[in-house]
């Protein structure tokens, strides 16, 4: 099997990406993307999960997998720890997107994120309507929407968002605060109004 | 970014800084004048308070959830499983767990009144075909694991779309559950305050835990052995009898059951390794579930990577670990975490309790090195030292000189109970002798008293042992008991004379001795006398020089060799022994025997070099008697009747009777016996020295009839186990038959296994021996051999077993024994071999079923002929034959005449032919080789000779195999005891099995 670059030369491209070299991206991305829907699709197709899965598991798989954990650093990981909220993101939303056109009659379904999004019952949002609104704030504010995609996509908690994004934690704390009440209006409006 | 965000963004922050009360104050002040941009902040303000948790979960967590409940709906059983349901014969009486590779309940055989364990597959799984028919292949192999520590998988059945795994049912608790309630003692090292009722972790009791890890690592080596990983090991997945037996569940089921609900397509791009890996792939997701299987995960399938035997070595380590600790050998809160340890982290050494042996320290960390090529190669190593620390310390090495030590040294302090318990110089050997154990004997408490230990060698690496059965000779116990020689196979067929030092864990081939068989020792060990190429030989082991002595066309006579250095052995079958000087001389026969027999085999010298034992063998009874007689003079008497395989030491005579051997008092200077005959060992063959080892070969005569494909994987069994002789396939395929030995009555009787599984039909019901049977070409008869009051026949009866018997033949008295081979495919013709008394010579002949009946023979006979299968066209026979010295095969036209064709190269025995005119038969080193044969008029060439797999057969007089309508499946009689069937048993000390009962 085919399996890309080795483990190595994946920790070189993510401390070259994390320096800044944007073609390091561009050959870590398919990759982790591969290794991310391959072991989400197992995931979220096991049976009976009736608890929830941790993000960061997922990504801890990925991880292991792809790096070599001997030589990558802490920074390593949180750089490839964003990579992998990028293409989880991306992930999730072909996943919702694939049932929902799968449905009968176009209806959008559903994956229910009443949890996550603690809207009312009444107000149901859905994955692809955040997806929606988020790339309207990347529009408005490219970073707050990177940072909801590193800690919602990512489970990234504050010190990794932090580091992938080079900005204090203070800055991530506020982003991420301002962004989540901005998202709820959006996602609320929308049910209200739409 | 706008300034308008950027703004909305300042004033945000700072009113999220101040209390409530204070804000609106801020916001009237900071949004003077700009009513909108104070609705947006106050907006986003409200929202941030209401929902403080928004967001929080990351999004696959919940993703996930919303999609298991989707996926809940596909991959619970379709219809809901309720106790008393019934799947096939299965009535489900209890759910017993709740796996991630399923539902397991307890469930009643209805057929079979037993209770077993069903694991109901996932609907998800039950409905990919490619998965169920991967999961189906390996299936089977996992079915075929049969050793009492793996708990057994019966079989696969499908009921109402309903898939489940019928599986052993095991009582008791899991290792688990054994470890998270044993009781906890003040910490030795724990550094607990003295009185402290602080629950320390700690392990099982120190006595519980090597006979449990000994099960194990047993478990495993047998599946190993076998190419079997289990790739999830853990304690949740061995289980406790009540009575003490471990036994190890969902062997390799990880692999196949991996990858629960990945569609074909997406395991098109799967990696590889997904099977590999049980974790976050078969696994059950509860975290539990998932954490519990991390903790035990190797270093390489924590990484994803393919993963080998050495994963399972890890996971025993963790495990041992687990046991004597009562701690995870690696942990975690999270399974990154676990993951994490696994992949960076050592073990924390200190919690192992201070009295844990140093060896059993140094093996857990040898288990647990986190790079495989530098691990712990071999769990049998492993079981070794748990076998080193339970005989109280480490064995030596390299072995004591035979006869050094006294006394004295008996009564060293510190000398392991097993050492004290050995006889001289062999508690040196059982270090290495262990390699190999598959031990039969107990975990004794320290004792004085000598006990036997009984292992099993196996044959050199890509060899196989010699059958016995066809001219090579049991294994050969050198006089000063610390080697054993024998003769095996390379993968080239050539088969060579081998040594194997006990003290040492390697076999050497000894050079110029191809084609050695009936090996037997000078009695100063420094030379050995064997049969090769239809010569007498002797091979001096200290300078390697090879001897021929004699020529001899019986290479299964067998040898002696005195002290005075007179050999002897039979130049033909059928003559009187001979007498030849081991430096070489005249052949000298002797010829005061008596006349009452047709063979004089297997001769063993006394002690004296002078009286030697020999078997009678006669074809007008089957049973061989043992004689005693002596050199220079033509005195011969009687001394066992119904017994084979004479040796004498240690004041007993050692013999085989019904597949045992026995010791019996015996004067070696009267040649009386005495006292009762007590059996020591199963087997088939046995050598002995005065050193008080016995070796032996076979073992159990219960055999399987198992499918193979052409390459040797097997494809499942049909029928229980049972002693069968012989075995055909129906020409529909659809039942086998075959003829099993009645245990009560010891009488034998026919009976039709149908291949689709179910239980089988007997179709012959005595009086007498109802054996070798064949289908009719329509399959709607069967002709056998019938064998009643001292009179041979072949009868036939219908295949249904309905309607009575009808004699074909009757043979006169003459006619001892026949065997029916087959049935030609016109219907016109059975072939059979007839046993002649007074004949040792067995041939092939043909019984005409129009016209007179009366039987003929097609080729002319030279020596013992046997077999005799038609081609399909009816053309043909083949059969093989003694003529050239060894059994080769040969096909003649069929009914002739006509010239003779040697299909065989070098040694071939048992032909089929499938019905696309293959031909198929065994070499010497029982390798299954296929025939390419073409014929043009009435000559035949060989256009190529395949070989394809090594057939491990049992240790039957006459081991047989059959071959499907198209040749892609072969039907073969396996041992029932492979291990003891394959290898060499070795039985230190046998005496001592005697005392109290002489």
């Amino acid at each position: 099997m085919e399996r890309g670059p080795s483990a190595h030369e994946v920790t070189i491209l993510l401390r070259a990406w994390g320096g800044g070299n944007k073609q390091a991206l561009d050959r870590l991305a398919p990759l982790v993307y591969r290794e991310l829907h391959q072991i989400a699709r197992r995931l979220m197709s096991g049976q009976r999960t009736n608890h929830t899965l941790q993000a960061t598991a997922l990504i801890n798989e990925a991880y292991m997998r792809l790096v070599d954990a001997r030589e990558a650093s802490w920074q390593d990981r949180a750089h490839f720890f964003a990579l992998c909220a990028s293409a989880m993101r991306q992930i999730l939303i072909d996943h919702a997107r694939a049932r929902a056109s799968a449905k009968r009659g176009g209806n959008q379904v559903v994956i229910e994120l009443d949890e996550a999004l603690a809207v009312a019952p009444s107000r149901a949002a859905n994955l692809l309507e955040l997806d929606d609104a988020l790339k309207r704030l990347a529009e408005i504010d490219p970073r707050k929407s990177q940072v909801v995609e590193l800690r919602f996509f990512g489970g990234l908690n504050l010190e990794e968002t932090a580091e992938a994004l080079k900005v204090s934690t203070k800055t991530v704390q506020r982003d991420w605060d301002l962004a989540r009440a901005w998202l709820f209006g959006e996602l609320s409006g929308k049910k209200q109004h739409g | 970014m706008d300034e308008r965000w950027q703004e909305i963004e300042r004033i945000y922050h700072a009113a999220r800084e101040l209390d409530a009360s204070a804000r609106a104050a801020f916001l009237a002040k900071a949004c003077a004048g700009d009513p909108a941009l104070r609705e947006q902040v106050e907006s986003l303000l409200a929202q941030a308070d209401q929902h403080e948790s928004f967001l929080k979960s990351p999004a696959i967590e919940v993703a996930a959830e919303s999609l298991a409940k989707e996926k809940q709906l596909s991959d619970t059983p379709g219809p809901a499983l309720e106790i008393g349901a019934m799947i096939a014969h299965y009535r489900l009486t209890e759910k017993i767990g709740e796996g991630g590779m399923g539902e397991v309940y307890r469930a009643r055989d209805t057929r079979l009144q037993r209770d077993v364990a069903l694991k109901i597959l996932p609907q998800g799984m039950a409905q990919d075909v490619q998965r169920m028919a991967r999961f189906e292949r390996e299936a089977v192999v996992l079915a075929s694991l049969n050793h009492p520590n793996i708990a057994a998988i019966h079989g696969l059945e499908e009921s109402n779309g309903i898939h489940a795994l019928v599986m052993e049912l095991v009582e008791g608790e899991t290792l688990a559950e054994r470890i998270s309630v044993a009781p906890s003692f003040s910490s030795a090292n724990a550094g607990l305050k003295t009185g402290s009722t602080t629950r320390e972790p700690k392990g099982l009791p120190y006595n519980d835990v090597f006979p449990i890890a000994r099960q194990i690592a047993e478990a495993l080596e047998y599946a190993h052995e076998r190419g079997v990983i289990h790739r999830d090991l853990k304690p949740a997945n061995v289980k406790i009898t009540p009575e003490g037996t471990v036994k190890v569940l969902d062997f390799g089921l990880a692999k196949v059951l991996g990858g629960t609900g990945v569609s074909p397509v997406q395991s098109q791009d799967a990696h590889a390794t997904d099977q590999d890996s049980p974790t976050l792939t078969t696994l059950d997701t509860q975290p539990g579930m998932i954490l519990g299987t991390a903790a035990y995960m190797s270093p390489e399938q924590a990484r994803g990577q393919r993963v080998d035997r050495r994963a399972d070595i890890w996971a025993f380590g963790c495990v041992l670990f687990e046991m004597l600790s009562g701690r995870k050998a690696f942990d975690g809160e999270t399974i990154s975490d676990v993951l994490a340890a696994v992949l960076t982290k050592e073990p924390d050494w200190s919690v192992l309790p201070e009295t844990t042996p140093a060896g059993i320290q140094k093996l857990i960390r040898r288990c647990l090195v986190k790079d495989p090529k530098q691990r712990q190669r071999d769990i049998g190593d492993a079981r070794i030292i748990i076998d080193e620390t339970l005989s109280g310390s480490p064995l030596p090495t390299s072995p004591l000189p035979l006869g050094e030590g006294g006394d004295a040294d008996r009564d060293r302090v510190g000398i392991s109970p097993v050492r004290r318990a050995l006889p001289w110089g062999l508690s040196g050997l059982l270090a290495v002798a262990l390699v190999t154990v598959l031990a039969l004997w107990k975990f004794a408490a320290p004792t004085s008293q000598p006990f036997p230990v009984s292992f099993y060698i196996p044959p050199p690496p890509d060899t196989t042992l010699r059958q016995f059965g066809f001219s090579a000779g049991p294994v050969a116990v050198s006089p000063d008991g610390r080697q054993l020689a024998f003769s095996a196979s390379d993968e080239s067929g050539v088969t060579r004379l081998y040594l194997r030092p006990l003290a040492s864990d390697t076999s050497q081939a000894v050079a110029g001795t191809e084609d050695a068989a009936q090996l037997f020792w000078s009695p100063d060990g420094g030379s050995l006398g064997f049969f090769a190429n239809q010569r007498l030989k002797t091979v001096n082991l200290a300078n390697g020089n090879v001897q021929t002595l004699a020529d001899t066309s019986c290479m299964g006579g067998g040898g002696a060799w005195s002290p005075n250095g007179t050999i002897l052995f039979l130049p033909r079958c059928q003559g009187p022994l001979n007498k030849i000087p081991s430096l070489g001389g005249n052949p000298i026969p002797l010829t005061t025997l008596g006349s009452g027999g047709d063979g004089y085999w297997s001769p063993a010298f006394l002690p004296d070099g002078r009286h030697f034992l020999y078997v009678l063998s006669s074809s007008s009874s089957t049973p061989t008697s043992i004689w005693m007689a002596s050199l220079g003079s033509s005195e011969h008497k009687l001394v066992l009747k119904d017994a084979g395989s004479p040796y004498f030491t240690s004041g007993r005579l050692l013999f085989l009777q019904d597949g045992r051997v026995f010791a019996q008092s015996f004067d070696p200077s009267t040649g009386v016996l005495s006292g009762e005959a007590t059996a020591i060992a199963d087997a088939q063959a046995f050598s002995v020295s005065t050193g008080k080892v016995l070796a032996f070969q076979g073992g159990t005569m219960k055999g399987r009839l198992e499918w193979f494909d052409r390459i040797g994987n097997p494809l499942g069994s049909v029928g229980p186990v049972a002693e069968y002789q012989s075995a055909k396939i129906s020409p529909d395929g659809t039942h086998i038959l075959a003829d099993v030995v009645d245990p009560t009555s010891n009488s034998w009787d026919l009976w039709s296994y149908p291949t689709a599984g179910g239980p089988g039909t007997r179709l012959t019901f005595g009086p007498g021996h109802k054996t070798f049977s064949v289908w009719s070409p329509n399959g709607k008869y069967i002709a056998y051999s019938c064998q009643s009051g001292g009179k041979a026949g072949i009868c036939r009866k219908p295949a249904d077993g309905s309607g009575g018997e009808e004699t074909l033949f009757a043979f006169g008295a003459g006619v001892s024994r026949v065997n029916v081979v087959d049935w030609s495919t016109d219907g016109r013709y059975i072939s059979f071999n007839e046993f002649v008394t007074g004949d040792p010579g067995v041939g092939t002949w043909i019984l005409p079923l129009s016209g007179g009946r009366k039987p003929f023979q097609v080729a002319a006979v030279s020596a013992a002929q046997y077999d005799g299968g038609f081609s399909p066209d009816g053309r043909w026979l083949a059969y093989f034959s003694y003529e050239a010295g060894r059994p080769e095969v040969y096909v003649v036209p069929f009914p002739g005449p006509g010239g003779k064709f040697q299909i065989s190269q070098n040694g071939g025995w048992l032909a089929r032919w499938d019905k696309k005119g293959h031909l198929y038969f065994l070499t010497m080193g029982n390798r299954l080789m296929e025939a390419d044969l073409t014929a043009s008029g009435a000559s035949l060439q060989v256009k190529a000779l395949h070989p394809l797999y090594q057939l491990n057969l049992p240790s039957y007089p006459d081991p047989l195999f059959d071959v499907n309508a198209d040749g892609s499946r072969f039907l073969v009689i396996t041992s029932a005891n492979p291990s003891a069937s394959r290898s060499i048993g070795v039985l230190l000390d046998w005496e001592s099995k005697l005392k109290g009962k002489e």
